[in-house]
């Protein structure tokens, strides 16, 4: 692990969350698409109970 | 460091509870899965198979994790004030107590007399002894919740106008809401099982006890899960190399945990006859209202770990990810928690739409949710903190830290396995709560494949299960000495000097919750009472 100064310590802490924001949209994409494959995919064509 | 000296007592006492009961809760597990897999047909019982599911289920939703959530608690709190704990000899006796009905209960579980699975929903009906247990434990546990609110309401006099320690913060959030929900099932025990089981009345409302129950139903998710929550706020940050990224957002994430997690408990009855369409839907909204802080709950823990990975020298969209401190299992165990979080959540999500939910409802699909929501997501980080504090506690260094990771690793494997084939069995329509599935048509033959899946996951977790118990006793037996046992939580970003009244105390909260609550169950509960129930008493009397 490199050591870094303190300033560089400064920076990485100020410096904004890109990576989390990345992570979050593609899971709030991922959890869309699988929900809409459930209720369009899998519920709604199943259709009525006999 | 006398008042470490007594929470790491009280703390150690509830650990052991909560750990020895839950290894034997662990092997009940691999039981049932052999025996529902019909692969050994020697151990096919529907007898015991269900004071199996019953004896598992109640001892890993109610003990493991009230032991757990006390210890940790009292723990927490003795540590973050630096303070001892309100009233030791009331928190001893709430201890026993809990105690004494956790054994009343379990040698019912364990004879076959409180075969009523751990919703234990009537008309199934166990013995007095059981529900009197049941109480006990419950009641038990409030004298936890009054310490906790009492610890943070001293230091707060002792310590006008400063930020409560998020760690308490968070521990008196999750007593509150425990006591707000445990009323429900409270409330049920107290008036209707126990008259009932004792003969004082002949009948029981079904109705009304379903609707007690799904009043606690839901927000004791959330009672499990906080202390999860915690251990990513509080301790995973600076373990991982850095720094909280949002105080702030954390209080807020509990006490919108607090206020929107204890009045949505219908979803668990979208097919009860006995509750509105439109009483359904408006718990639906509210159920996706939890949704949000658990998001704010991800990304500021999420957060954190990129600035401890950027700290630590990542760089780049996604690099600082592998310069987090992986080594540390508390660490492992809040990145593997988050992952079965995310999967989790997602049934959470298919389960909470009122339509859809008819597509899975009371099959296998909701066990595999539960189990990955709570056995996934919350349970590894009970081990993971086992492991952080149980050395502090004990003053012995933790046996194997390799052993401890492994561990961790073969319970996500594990979950994983059990779980997933059990969201596809439930599409294919096998149906919880079976004990064997010897129907021999073209559907059940489908479920095969997927029930051998599940033996190797259950054999998976028995394994991780013992190891974690071989690594506790191997602790606590160690002769080595640990020289640095103080507590050391994770500094945030921006320092917390002061903070609004609301978001460092709950008396308005209180009385949110309890505005919201008497909205949302006051007529559904009152019309059991005004209902026309064909000459008899109302409530069934």
């Amino acid at each position: 692990m490199p050591e870094l100064t303190s300033e560089q310590e400064r920076q990485a802490i100020a410096e904004a969350p890109k990576g989390t924001w990345a992570i979050l949209i593609v899971y709030a994409l991922f959890m869309s698409a699988a929900w809409a494959y459930m209720f369009f995919g899998l519920f709604l064509s199943h259709g009525p109970v006999n | 460091m006398q008042s470490h000296a007594d929470v790491a007592k009280l703390g150690l006492a509830n650990f052991w509870i909560a750990f020895i009961t839950f290894a034997l809760a662990a092997l009940l597990g691999l039981y049932q899965v052999l025996e529902r897999s019909g692969m050994i047909p020697q151990l096919e019982s529907v007898e015991l198979y269900f004071g199996s599911v019953s004896s598992h289920g109640v001892i890993m939703g109610f003990v493991l994790t009230t032991f757990f959530i006390m210890g940790f608690g009292y723990w927490s709190a003795g540590t973050s004030l630096k303070m001892p704990v309100w009233n030791k000899r009331l928190a001893w006796f709430g201890f026993f107590l809990t105690l004494l009905g956790t054994a009343m209960a379990a040698v019912m579980l364990f004879t076959g007399q409180a075969s009523v699975l751990y919703t234990f929903y009537p008309p199934l009906k166990a013995s007095p002894i059981f529900y009197i247990g049941a109480a006990l434990l419950v009641v038990g546990s409030w004298v936890w919740v009054l310490e906790m609110i009492m610890m943070m309401h001293k230091w707060k006099q002792a310590n006008p106008g400063q930020p409560v320690p998020l760690i308490m913060f968070g521990t008196t959030a999750n007593a509150i809401l425990w006591f707000f929900t445990s009323l429900g099932v409270a409330s049920e025990d107290l008036f209707q099982l126990i008259p009932w089981s004792l003969g004082w009345i002949e009948t029981i409302d079904v109705g009304l006890a379903r609707t007690l129950f799904s009043w606690t139903l839901h927000a004791i998710v959330y009672f499990w899960l906080i202390p999860a929550y915690l251990a990513m706020y509080t301790l995973l940050p600076r373990l991982a190399g850095g720094k909280l990224f949002s105080d702030e957002m954390a209080r807020i994430s509990f006490i919108m945990l607090l206020v929107f997690s204890v009045p949505i408990g219908f979803h668990h009855l979208y097919v009860d006859p006995m509750q509105a369409d439109g009483w359904k839907f408006l718990h639906m909204i509210g159920t996706f209202m939890v949704a949000v802080p658990t998001l704010f709950t991800g990304f500021t823990v999420i957060a954190s770990m990129e600035v401890a990975g950027r700290m630590r020298g990542g760089k780049g969209l996604f690099g600082w990810i592998k310069t987090i401190n992986w080594d540390d299992p508390l660490v492992l165990a809040g990145g593997l928690s988050l992952l079965m979080l995310t999967v989790g959540g997602w049934g959470g999500l298919v389960n909470a739409s009122y339509s859809m939910d008819v597509m899975v409802h009371n099959t296998q699909w909701i066990t595999g949710h539960f189990h990955l929501i709570f056995a996934g997501t919350s349970v590894i980080m009970y081990f993971a903190l086992a492991y952080h504090i149980w050395p502090k506690m004990t003053g012995r260094p933790l046996v194997s830290k390799s052993l401890a990771k492994a561990q961790l690793w073969l319970w996500f494997i594990g979950m994983l396995v059990l779980t997933l084939p059990w969201h596809v069995m439930g599409l294919l329509g096998q149906p919880r709560r079976i004990s064997v599935a010897p129907y021999g048509n073209e559907v059940a033959k489908s479920w095969i494949p997927y029930e051998m899946a599940m033996v190797v996951g259950g054999v998976i977790l028995t394994v991780s299960a013992l190891m974690l118990i071989v690594i506790l006793f191997g602790t606590h037996l160690r002769r080595a000495t640990l020289e640095d046992r103080e507590m050391a939580y994770a500094e945030p970003v921006e320092p917390v000097l002061r903070l609004p009244a609301l978001l460092n105390g709950f008396g308005f909260w209180a009385a949110v919750i309890t505005v919201y609550l008497i909205a949302s169950y006051g007529y559904p509960i009152l019309q059991f009472f005004l209902m026309d129930t064909h000459g008899t008493f109302p409530w069934s009397i």
